[in-house]
């Protein structure tokens, strides 16, 4: 263990992009694309009580109907889409939701969802949790998922979007190998971990996302198509020029993707994503699995000898 | 410096207050219309910044549309910024590289001192190398002192410079934070010209404790952090402008004399994937444009002409 905390700011690997060992996807596929669905729950009075959003005292009743409807009703509808596509999803999933809303579990279950930890619950964020209380939450998010899904979690993104200076060091320690916090590159990177133990970063995305793109910036359902459309074009153009295979995240939220006005929109992406045999269609641990098998040595290595530094 | 009977400086100081029919008109060489500028931003930006440092109060990047500083632990904005290094920065430069578009990069300290092979490659592909201050969110204030003002401004070159091994002349301020001394530190730091300064359609020789420094104006509506996210605009409507802008300086220098733009564009913005068609399709318009002349912002103050036609009668009648 290193003496001094690694922290926000000493966590990326720094290497950039012309340069580095090439990465690629199985069967030659130039671009993974993971469907990131976040069905999260939000506590009715959340702990500490305060204001959800901002606008009333807890319980908000507009923020918390808005956000439980997303559960109850648009998440079906969303099935519906995915299932017309086939589209594999990786949940960025409010845990307590696999004790409590079995309906939504066994549904996740029998398309073979992966499970990503996006906490236990969305109005419960991370910052302030000392080491212990943070590793204890990340064992209860363990056995929440082994208990109630019969998986382990290999990845999180913070519920909230929230961390620790430890965040990073407790995942890997607590069995994980993805952390989806960070946006730093379009291809998985190592993130650096006290242990040594094997992280990477998996390219989420703020900007092929519903809440951010339509929520609190105000653009209509059509711009999430050109988003993607734009997005997913240049990635597969860059990878056949210079042969680095990338990664490109759709993320989105029953509760705004769910809603009948988006349904149009969110089948014009998938469709646009399934129509392009360029594209791996896939989840996230499947990609952190690939990479860390594949590429991690060698484009960890190469960043070790950009920076002087000697094998570890 | 004129300070009022309210305490308020009225006007900016070492810049000439003179407007387009006041002054003789700019000519480009070859009889040019529109000179255009391409900076592209390589900041680092710093999670746990240092005491006594100075951050701003507000700046772009994150989740949402939140511009105030994240809860410490959320990455967001550190990492949105840090694609530009990483990705965003090497794309935009393909692009230029492809249109035959000649570039200046704005590196920081920071980034020269942390990303290893960010300054070599940079210094490999820049038609021109900037400085950028300390950090991308470690910028000058007007609480500094003029000592402190004046480190930070040399310790940023003389970073850059011995990173790259490339002279540099030329200066960009984290979010153009800056002091009302700032242009007379720049020049007494060396430095010919600096592009904070989104003042003017031509270049400006500027005066008294500046002069010798040229503020080479780099337009904020054109800048992409600007318009894609503190305005907010889609990315179509954002072509939109950069190429009317062209269109329109272009036809307006047959009337006011030739017409300077800086585009300010940033590597974590539209440099990445969803945004980067736009530089495409604008650069090569650029490039194939008759009455364009493209021009590395450090070659601007020759066209200036140091008190020649570029600042010829400003300030005369005000």
């Amino acid at each position: 263990m290193t003496s001094t905390p690694l922290g926000t700011d000493g966590r990326l690997v720094y290497a950039p992009m012309p340069g580095r060992p090439q990465v690629t996807w199985p069967d030659g596929k130039l671009v993974a694309v993971w469907h990131a669905p976040n069905v999260e729950h939000y506590d009715y009075v959340p702990p500490g009580g305060g204001s959800p959003a901002g606008r009333v005292a807890a319980p908000d009743v507009q923020h918390y109907m808005h956000r439980d409807y997303g559960n109850r009703v648009a998440f079906w509808r969303m099935l519906r889409a995915v299932d017309a596509y086939a589209i594999p999803s990786t949940v960025s999933l409010s845990l307590t939701l696999l004790r409590d809303d079995p309906e939504i579990r066994d549904a996740m279950r029998e398309r073979d969802w992966e499970v990503m930890s996006h906490g236990i619950s969305n109005l419960r964020p991370i910052y302030d949790l000392d080491e212990a209380a943070e590793s204890a939450f990340l064992a209860q998010s363990q056995e929440l998922t082994r208990t109630h899904y019969g998986a382990s979690l290999q990845g999180m993104l913070g519920p909230k979007i929230s961390g620790t200076d430890l965040t990073a060091d407790l995942m890997v320690e607590h069995g994980m190998t993805y952390h989806a916090d960070w946006i730093h590159d379009e291809q998985p990177r190592p993130l650096r971990t006290r242990s040594g133990g094997r992280l990477v970063s998996m390219p989420y995305s703020y900007m092929l996302n519903d809440v951010p793109l339509l929520h609190a910036k105000h653009y209509p359902p059509s711009y999430f198509v050109d988003m993607v459309r734009a997005q997913i074009g240049r990635l597969v153009r860059d990878a056949e020029r210079d042969g680095q295979a990338r990664v490109a995240c759709i993320a989105t939220h029953p509760f705004l993707s769910g809603q009948p006005h988006m349904l149009r929109a969110l089948s014009e992406i998938f469709e646009l994503v399934r129509g392009d045999d360029r594209l791996w269609v896939t989840r996230a641990g499947d990609i952190a699995d690939h990479y860390l098998e594949h590429h991690y040595d060698a484009q960890l290595a190469h960043a070790r000898a950009l920076a002087g530094e000697g094998p570890r | 410096m004129t300070v009022d009977d309210t305490g308020a400086t009225v006007f900016a100081p070492t810049l000439e207050r003179t407007s387009d029919r006041l002054r003789a008109p700019w000519a480009l060489p070859g009889g040019k219309k529109l000179a255009v500028s391409v900076l592209l931003h390589a900041p680092a930006y710093v999670d746990v910044v240092p005491a006594g440092a100075h951050k701003p109060l507000a700046m772009q990047g994150g989740v949402g549309r939140e511009t105030g500083e994240p809860r410490h632990g959320q990455v967001a904005r550190l990492s949105q910024w840090d694609f530009g290094l990483t990705v965003g920065l090497w794309r935009l430069l393909d692009i230029a590289a492809e249109a035959g578009v000649p570039v200046a990069v704005a590196l920081d300290a920071e980034g020269v001192r942390t990303k290893p092979g960010l300054a070599a490659l940079v210094a490999e592909r820049a038609g021109e190398v900037v400085a950028r201050g300390r950090a991308a969110n470690i910028v000058l204030d007007p609480a500094m002192t003029a000592d402190e003002e004046a480190a930070y401004v040399a310790s940023s070159v003389s970073a850059v410079a011995e990173a790259t091994g490339r002279p540099v002349t030329g200066w960009f301020s984290p979010e153009r934070a800056t002091t009302p001394r700032t242009t007379a530190v720049l020049r007494d730091a060396g430095l010919t010209w600096f592009g904070d300064w989104p003042v003017d359609e031509r270049p400006l020789a500027l005066v008294d404790e500046a002069a010798g420094l040229t503020a080479v104006p780099f337009s904020l509506e054109t800048e992409d952090v600007f318009a894609l996210y503190a305005r907010g605009l889609p990315f179509g409507d954002y072509e939109r402008v950069l190429l009317d802008t062209v269109d329109q300086l272009v036809a307006d220098a047959d009337l006011l004399g030739a017409r300077y733009l800086g585009l300010s564009w940033f590597g974590w913005v539209l440099g990445q994937a969803c945004f980067a068609d736009v530089a495409e399709r604008v650069l090569a318009r650029l490039a194939a444009h008759p009455d364009v002349l493209l021009v590395l912002p450090g070659d601007v103050p020759a066209l200036v002409g140091g008190g020649g036609a570029g600042d010829a009668g400003a300030g005369a009648g005000l």
